[in-house]
Parts: C-alpha cells; sequence; structure tokens
C-alpha cells in the first residue's frame, strides 16, 4: 500500500524563480564560503596577497593541533561536557516555566515572560560582571560549576522560548484522554507528554548546546583562565597569529554544531516510530 | 464478550468553576447496560458532569457521591476509575500508529505484546477497521479516526463509556452510521454508556432514557418518548420544541406536529374543546413537511408542523382556526 509521506510530493524547487536561486546563492555562499576558505587555510604552510592560492601546502596545522602538546583535546572535552550538561539543565529549568507561560493568561503573565526573557535582553558583559561578583563569594568563579551556572543564564530564556511555542501546539486533552485509557501521572508523562514534545526537546536542547558552546567572555571572565574552552583555545591561537592553526582548530569548533543541527534536522521530521508494537 | 453491566449512581454531585456552580446536586441512578444520553444546550453542564464521571474535573469536596456497581469512585484518580471516555475530537497520537493507539490503554497495563496484538485485532474488527493497523492518524478520514478512538476506548473493557460529542464534527450521513456503530457495540457488549449530545434527535435515536440537563440542574429522566408526550416543565416543554402559550391559568404547552390547520368554515373537530384562532403569517413548505407560524388573535405566535404534501398550502394572510386532540398540550399552572 503506497504510503503518503514527504518524499512522495513534488519538490517545492520546481517553482523557484531567479530571486530564490539568488536568495540560496547569498546564503550558500554566506555559509559556505567562509568555511571553505577555512578548510583550504588549514592545509597551508603560508598563503600572502596577492597569491589567489596557497603556494605551499602542509599538514603542519592539522598534526600540531592533534598532538598532545597543543592542549586541544583537552578543551574539545571540557566544551563537550559543558555544553551537554547545560543543554541537559536548561530543558529541566525551562519545561515548567514554558508549560506555565504556554498555559492560560494569568495576572502577572507579561511581568513574568519579561523576566523570563531579561537575560536576553541585558548585554551579557554587564551580567557577567555582576555574576562574577556574586560568585566569588560564593566560591563558584574559576570553577567548572560556575562557568555551566553562567552558560544556563543566556540558553535558558531560548530554551523557554522554543518549549513554549511546543506547548501551545500541544493538546492538553492529550493527557485527559491518556488518564481516562488508565496511563497514572507517571505513564502519561513518559508515554504522551514526552513524546508529543520530543521535536521542541530537540530544538530547546540544540539551542541550548550551541549557546553553551559558543560563549567566550562568560567562560573568560567566570572561568578565569582555569576552565578552558574550545573557544578559549581558539582564540589563543589566534592572537599568536599561526592562522592556519586557528584555520584548522575553527573547523573542528564547527563540528559538534553541524552535527547537532543534522541530528536535530532529523529528529524533527521523522515521526518516532519506536513505541509501536 | 457479554459482561454483566455496571450500574451507575450518581447521588447529589456538586461542581463548579471558579466561584459558581456548574452542576447542582445530580442525582442519577443508571441500570446495567444502559444507554443514557445527558442532553442539553451548550452550558448547560452536560460535559462538565462527564468529566467529573471521569475524574477529570473536581466535584465539590463533600458533597455527592458517585458508585460504579457500588464501587464508590469519587476519590479515585481518572486512570483508575474504568470510564474511558472519547471525546469530540478523536485525539489520536499521532507518534503512534493505529495499533499503538488502540493498544495504548492495554500496554499501560502491562499486557504481553502478544495479547495486545490479539485484543487489537479484536477491536479492530469490531469498528469495522480490520487492515488499518500500520496506518497512521494522519492517514485517516474524520469517521475513521473516531472509530479508531472508539475501538482505544472499547478495548480497555471499561466498567463505564463516556462519550462527549464524539460525533459533532462528523458531516450527517457518517453520524448516522456511527450512531448505529455505537448503539451496535454498545448492546452487544452490554456496556453502561453516557452520551453527551445538545442534539435531541441525536439523543431520542440514541437512548435508552434521556437526562436533560438545564442551567446544571437534571430538568428531567425518562424514556425519550416522555419528553415528547410528558414534559415534566415549561423549561423541559421549550427544550423539545413544545409551543407554549401564556395564559391566566397557567400555560399551555402544544405540540406542533399535532396541531391541525383549518380554515374558520370547516366544520369543528368535536375532541378539541377551546381551538385557537389567527392569521397565518409565514409558510415554509418543504414538501413533506409544512412549517407555518401563525399569530393568534391574541397577539402570540405560535408554530404549527403539518405532514406534506397538501392539495393547497396555506397562504399567509389567511385566517385560520387551529385544532388540536387533547393528547396535543399539556397544561402548566404551577408558577
Amino acid at each position: 500500500m503506497g504510503k503518503p509521506g514527504p518524499m512522495n510530493r513534488e519538490s517545492p524547487l520546481r517553482h523557484f524563480g531567479v530571486l530564490e536561486w539568488l536568495g540560496i546563492l547569498a546564503i550558500l555562499s554566506g555559509a559556505v564560503g567562509p568555511v571553505s576558505l577555512l578548510g583550504l587555510w588549514s592545509f597551508t604552510h603560508a598563503w600572502f596577497w596577492p597569491d589567489l592560492l596557497p603556494r605551499e601546502w602542509s599538514l603542519r596545522a592539522w598534526s600540531y593541533l592533534f598532538s598532545p602538546d597543543a592542549g586541544v583535546g583537552e578543551a574539545l572535552a571540557t566544551s563537550l561536557f559543558i555544553a551537554l550538561l547545560v543543554a541537559f539543565l536548561a530543558l529541566f529549568i525551562a519545561w515548567p516555566a514554558a508549560r506555565v507561560v504556554a498555559g492560560a493568561w494569568f495576572r502577572g503573565k507579561r511581568a513574568l515572560l519579561f523576566l523570563l526573557l531579561l537575560p536576553i535582553i541585558a548585554p551579557p558583559l554587564a551580567s557577567t560582571m555582576g555574576m562574577h561578583a556574586l560568585f566569588l563569594r560564593f566560591g563558584l568563579a574559576d570553577t567548572l560549576v560556575g562557568v555551566v551556572l553562567a552558560h544556563l543564564v543566556p540558553s535558558v530564556p531560548y530554551a523557554t522560548m522554543v518549549l513554549t511555542g511546543s506547548f501551545s501546539r500541544f493538546e492538553i486533552g492529550f493527557e485527559e484522554q491518556a488518564r481516562t485509557l488508565g496511563a497514572s501521572r507517571l505513564q502519561v508523562w513518559r508515554h504522551v507528554t514526552v513524546p508529543a514534545m520530543r521535536p521542541g526537546m530537540a530544538v530547546a536542547a540544540a539551542f541550548a548546546f550551541l549557546i553553551s558552546w559558543s560563549q567566550y567572555l562568560t567562560t573568560l571572565i567566570i572561568g578565569g583562565g582555569r576552565v578552558q574552552t574550545l573557544p578559549l583555545t581558539l582564540v589563543a591561537f589566534q592572537r599568536s597569529g599561526d592562522e592556519a592553526v586557528a584555520a584548522a582548530l575553527s573547523l573542528i569548533f564547527l563540528a559538534p554544531a553541524v552535527i547537532i543541527l543534522l541530528v536535530v534536522g532529523r529528529l524533527m521530521i521523522t515521526v518516532n516510530r519506536k513505541d509501536d508494537q | 464478550m457479554m459482561r454483566e453491566g455496571t450500574s451507575v449512581t450518581i447521588e447529589g454531585v456538586t461542581a463548579g468553576y471558579g466561584r459558581g456552580h456548574v452542576l447542582e446536586s445530580i442525582s442519577l441512578s443508571i441500570e446495567p447496560g444502559e444507554m443514557i444520553c445527558l442532553l442539553g444546550p451548550s452550558g448547560c453542564g452536560k460535559s462538565t458532569l462527564l468529566r467529573v464521571l471521569a475524574g477529570l474535573h473536581p466535584q465539590e469536596p463533600g458533597a455527592g457521591e458517585i458508585r460504579l456497581s457500588g464501587r464508590i469512585v469519587n476519590q479515585l484518580p481518572a486512570e483508575l476509575r474504568r470510564t474511558a471516555m472519547v471525546f469530540q475530537r478523536p485525539q489520536l497520537f499521532p507518534w503512534l500508529s493505529v495499533a499503538g493507539n488502540i493498544g495504548f490503554g492495554l500496554k499501560m497495563q502491562k499486557l504481553p505484546p502478544d495479547l495486545i496484538r490479539q485484543k487489537v485485532e479484536e477491536a479492530l474488527h469490531l469498528v469495522q477497521l480490520e487492515g488499518y493497523a500500520a496506518r497512521r492518524p494522519d492517514e485517516l478520514s474524520g469517521g475513521q479516526a473516531q472509530r479508531v478512538a472508539l475501538a482505544r476506548a472499547l478495548v480497555t473493557t471499561p466498567d463505564l463509556l463516556l462519550l462527549d460529542e464524539p460525533f459533532s464534527a462528523l458531516d450527517e450521513n457518517l453520524r448516522g452510521e456511527m450512531r448505529h456503530l455505537v448503539r451496535q457495540l454498545q448492546r452487544e457488549l452490554h456496556l453502561t454508556t453516557i452520551f453527551v449530545t445538545h442534539d435531541q434527535t441525536e439523543a431520542a435515536i440514541l437512548a435508552d432514557r434521556i437526562a436533560l440537563l438545564l442551567d446544571g440542574r437534571l430538568a428531567q429522566f425518562d424514556p425519550p418518548r416522555q419528553f415528547f408526550t410528558a414534559p415534566n416543565s415549561r423549561e423541559v416543554a421549550r427544550f423539545f420544541g413544545w409551543q407554549l402559550l401564556e395564559r391566566p391559568d397557567g400555560t399551555l404547552a402544544l405540540r406542533p406536529e399535532l396541531i391541525r390547520l383549518r380554515l374558520p368554515s370547516d366544520s369543528p373537530d368535536p375532541l378539541c374543546q377551546d381551538p385557537l384562532h389567527g392569521s397565518i403569517l409565514t409558510v415554509t413548505d418543504l414538501g413533506l413537511r409544512i412549517t407555518s407560524v401563525v399569530q393568534l388573535d391574541t397577539g402570540q405566535l405560535i408554530e404549527v408542523a403539518e405532514d406534506g404534501p397538501r392539495p393547497v398550502s396555506p397562504m399567509p394572510g389567511s385566517r385560520v382556526r387551529l385544532d388540536y386532540p387533547p393528547q396535543a398540550i399539556v397544561h402548566f399552572t404551577e408558577p
């Protein structure tokens, strides 16, 4: 039996005119251009104006980055650990807030929304300085925990916004329906709420991950140089003037983001069929 | 699959939204295997009563009791009441197949997968959807989706089946089919069922007894025919289309289908003691049914529904006499 699926549908590309193709070209050149330049650069020994292409090719930058001296592996692990933890915690914190915001109107809802989004509106430098002063008193400055907390500040509002969107499309009726069919509150959560929210959760977690992943200033100030993440290492190489190494490291820095986006993209479009018998 | 069936006793159940009461001390006693229609205009509290029974809406603490075959369920959470509910929208879980949806309740009971598969097949057979197990909810028509929702409720073998206007989103032909299916399954399974509707025709077709709710109170609880022959109050009569005439000695309710339009010169009906007089205002001739609005000499308007076709339709403006047999009237004298 033929099933109508997204695969069989007519491709929207057929209806694209000149403007649409120009738009795509602009997006591609914006996204792919700098990255391919980085790719070239990472394999050069030296590349000077006005040469169109580098004169000498070399694996020096890559072999250096993979050597223990560079400390890249450690920074990568730290960055990954922090970003994954932030993604998980941000989901956890944003969940109840999003549920309330997506629900019925109540007195003070506007104020609550404003408060929730305040960390995005406030300039990061100002809030980070404040946080640093606070964290010093609690012994959180220069610690991994402190950095995770600091990364949560800009991540939670985004996660909340994404989950709010999902919750407002979520049918409360699903939960009531499940309960009349004999599902306990825990079962409702596990078998109804989470599957229904899965795409939103994936996007929210990805946002939080990527926000944490690209933090520089916050990590520098709160971590005080003790918590060495990938952006910090990257900037250090950039400052040292070794552009080939900086280019190669930029590519490494980019990789998890691309992987995350691909995974989330898949999660968003494929309906999960695992729960079927 | 014949079962004993569950009796339902509702005693003095009161419930509210915010401050006001939506349900005022409702008492109903339902026989095992009976089909009850909860009927009433929107906002009368019928859906709230259904949700109270399902455990989805809190009842006033301490007020009233709900018993299913003697088992007191007031304090039980929804999932332990064994009262499966089908809502107005099918609410199939979009991340599950048809089989996954129907098997949902059984999976929650942690039955072995083989048994679930077998019961799902049986349920699909009951609602005449064999071969649809692997479909996704978005591949079903509205009627099919609602049948899956029905199967999903039936497969849990509830003590009480609750249906909240389940067919109101379907078109008329399909609605008739679904009514027939529900009635047949409910009889076969001897399943005590409460069906909420605002449509008196639907209620009259489906119900063993109709519970008419008006303003959060139980106005009348009787077999359907009683509402057309013996309404117990003006409000019930008005809801069921009786024509009400205020008189010095009370209210006269007339059944519009039993009134006969006559010319003033026609010979008087010996059965009719007190014919009414007036002139025709408007006529709607639908061939098999001719509805006329007559302005009585007292100024009141009254609707008359006659069987057609008639050789000559009454014309607006013509003088008429309204004859009616004794069974066409009910007299309410209580204020």
